[in-house]
């Protein structure tokens, strides 16, 4: 926790409330709450979901990359009590408990993880870019993930990452096809 | 420290009027979060009640021509809705282009136009390009309705035309005609940061004479700006490189600007003869003036 972190403040009036939140397909509830919390917050510190990392807290570096109704978004950008009936997915939810989803794997596979501190945003930004463009230029995959920043690797590992799971899923694809 | 607020759900925009009309300043609209929220966490703004746009979305963020061959703009589209829209491709190049390299799709995913222009921080993208494109933003209240035009939008930092009980719900942009043009965006450390300095120019071209010529910086200073002087000086002219490299040269000279942490007044007017000329040389189709290197 950094210090200008949104701290809740329980002494004054009117400060708990309690909502639900849709993290992952389940409702949680979340109890006791000053509403000014960033959904960064209520996921880390209040559900218990610690995969979605915490930098900036500025929107800048997009390790705590969440999808909100299906459209990436910063979670720390995001205030908890206004993401209520919205379908929140966290790096958590991407593969059963134990499993790495291919993109994981990938990453895991190239050397693309280092220190591991931005890795849950780009794990959660390359998802997004590979649901909306199977198969994705250089410039696209830049783009995609420009903001989501790493202070080791130098990014190089990670875009070979992203276009070894590109080609692994259209193979795979391919394969379907076949009669 | 943090006190205890309230977020209002409103259903409708009538409902949503009425909640701000409370004449309090600390009852404030939040669209996609994305300035507001950040202003709270550093204290600088401490709600008593936020009303949610969430649930209004549905109904103001279409993207429409309009019978006179304008472009409707639904203030809770988000920007990403804007960047994607054919209609935005087609009719409004010049926004998508400055919406390709606003900040990242994270942001672009939650921002909405609205709050792009409503947030009135003076480094954004969108205030110069709403300005070139002689923007006129439709707001609301139970007052009634009216219509500013984005020159009369922005005042200073976060401080714009809207007011407390105001929402924006469209931006009107009227028909552009044929017309060239294009948007600079010059970033002081990355690629993806704020503008340092933002040049929207646009000629709108009648029998190969410029017809209408706009031009307006963004992030100088506390407000965007047009450059009367400039506009003046292109329109109804066919301006070679040499003239265009004088314009541009003469602008920069002629602008008011301070010394800030991260460029002098002087790198400033710099860094805006240098663009302001391959602006222009682009849009005039003489080149993108790229050979002359940082000249
Ligand atoms: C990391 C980061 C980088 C950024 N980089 C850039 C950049 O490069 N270029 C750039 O242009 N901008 C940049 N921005 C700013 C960004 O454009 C604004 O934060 C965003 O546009 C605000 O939109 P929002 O929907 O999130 O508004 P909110 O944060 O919800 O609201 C902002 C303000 O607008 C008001 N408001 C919102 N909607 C309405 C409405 N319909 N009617 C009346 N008032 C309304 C709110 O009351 C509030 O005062 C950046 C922001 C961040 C966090
Ligand atoms: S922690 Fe959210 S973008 Fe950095
Ligand atoms: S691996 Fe360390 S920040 Fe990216």
């Amino acid at each position: 926790m950094t210090d200008h972190d949104a701290t809740p403040d329980l002494t004054g009036p009117d400060l708990s409330e309690s909502y639900a939140l849709s993290i992952n397909g389940r409702d949680r509830e979340v109890a006791d709450a000053w509403l000014g919390e960033s959904l960064l917050y209520v996921l880390r510190e209040r559900l218990g979901l610690p995969g979605s990392k915490n930098a900036c807290e500025q929107g800048e570096c997009g390790s705590c990359s969440v999808m909100m109704d299906g459209l990436l978004v910063n979670s720390c950008c995001v205030l908890a009590a206004d993401a209520v009936d919205a379908d929140v997915r966290t790096v958590e939810g991407l593969a059963p408990d134990g499993t790495l989803t291919d993109v994981q794997q990938a990453f895991l596979d190239a050397g693309a993880v280092q220190c591991g501190f931005c890795i849950p945003g780009l794990i959660v930004s390359v998802h997004d870019l590979l649901d909306r463009a199977p198969q994705p230029d250089e410039l696209e995959v830049r783009e995609a993930i420009s903001g989501n920043l790493c202070r080791c690797t130098g990014y190089g590992r990670i875009l070979q990452a992203v276009q070894d799971v590109a080609a692994a899923r259209t193979a795979a694809d391919a394969q379907e096809d076949r009669p | 420290m943090s006190s205890g607020f309230t977020i209002e759900e409103p259903r409708s925009v009538d409902e949503a009027l009425t909640l701000l009309a409370q004449g309090d300043e600390t009852v404030r609209a939040i669209a996609g979060g994305t300035g507001l929220s950040l202003l709270m966490k550093y204290g600088f703004f401490e709600p008593a009640t936020l009303v949610s746009l969430r649930h209004l979305r549905s109904s103001l963020a279409d993207i429409e021509v309009t019978p006179d061959g304008g472009v409707r703009l639904g203030a809770m589209a988000t920007l990403r809705d804007l960047e994607d829209a054919p209609i935005v491709a087609e009719r409004l190049p010049l926004l998508r282009q400055a919406l390709g390299r606003l900040a990242t799709v994270r942001l672009r995913n939650a921002a909405q136009l609205g709050g792009a222009i409503a947030h009135g921080h003076p480094q954004m993208d969108t205030p110069p390009v709403l300005l070139a494109l002689d923007a006129q933003v439709q707001v609301a209240s139970i007052r009634g309705a009216r219509t500013i035009a984005a020159q009369d939008m922005f005042l200073g930092y976060y401080e714009t035309a809207v007011e407390d009980d105001e929402l924006i719900l469209e931006v009107r942009i009227p028909p552009q005609g044929e017309h060239r043009a294009t948007y600079r965006k010059i970033t002081a450390r990355a690629e993806d940061d704020w503008p340092m300095l933002g040049i929207a120019a646009l000629v709108a071209t009648d029998g190969g004479r410029i017809s209408r010529a706009r031009v307006a910086l963004g992030a100088l200073t506390d407000r965007p700006m047009r450059l009367p002087d400039v506009e003046s000086a292109l329109q109804g002219s066919d301006p070679g490189s040499d003239e265009v490299e004088a314009i541009a040269r003469d602008a920069a000279a002629a602008l008011d600007l301070y010394d800030k942490p991260a460029a002098s007044a002087a790198y400033q007017r710099h860094i805006v003869a240098v663009h302001l000329r391959r602006a222009l040389l682009e849009i005039l189709d003489l080149g993108d003036g790229s050979s002359k290197g940082g000249r």
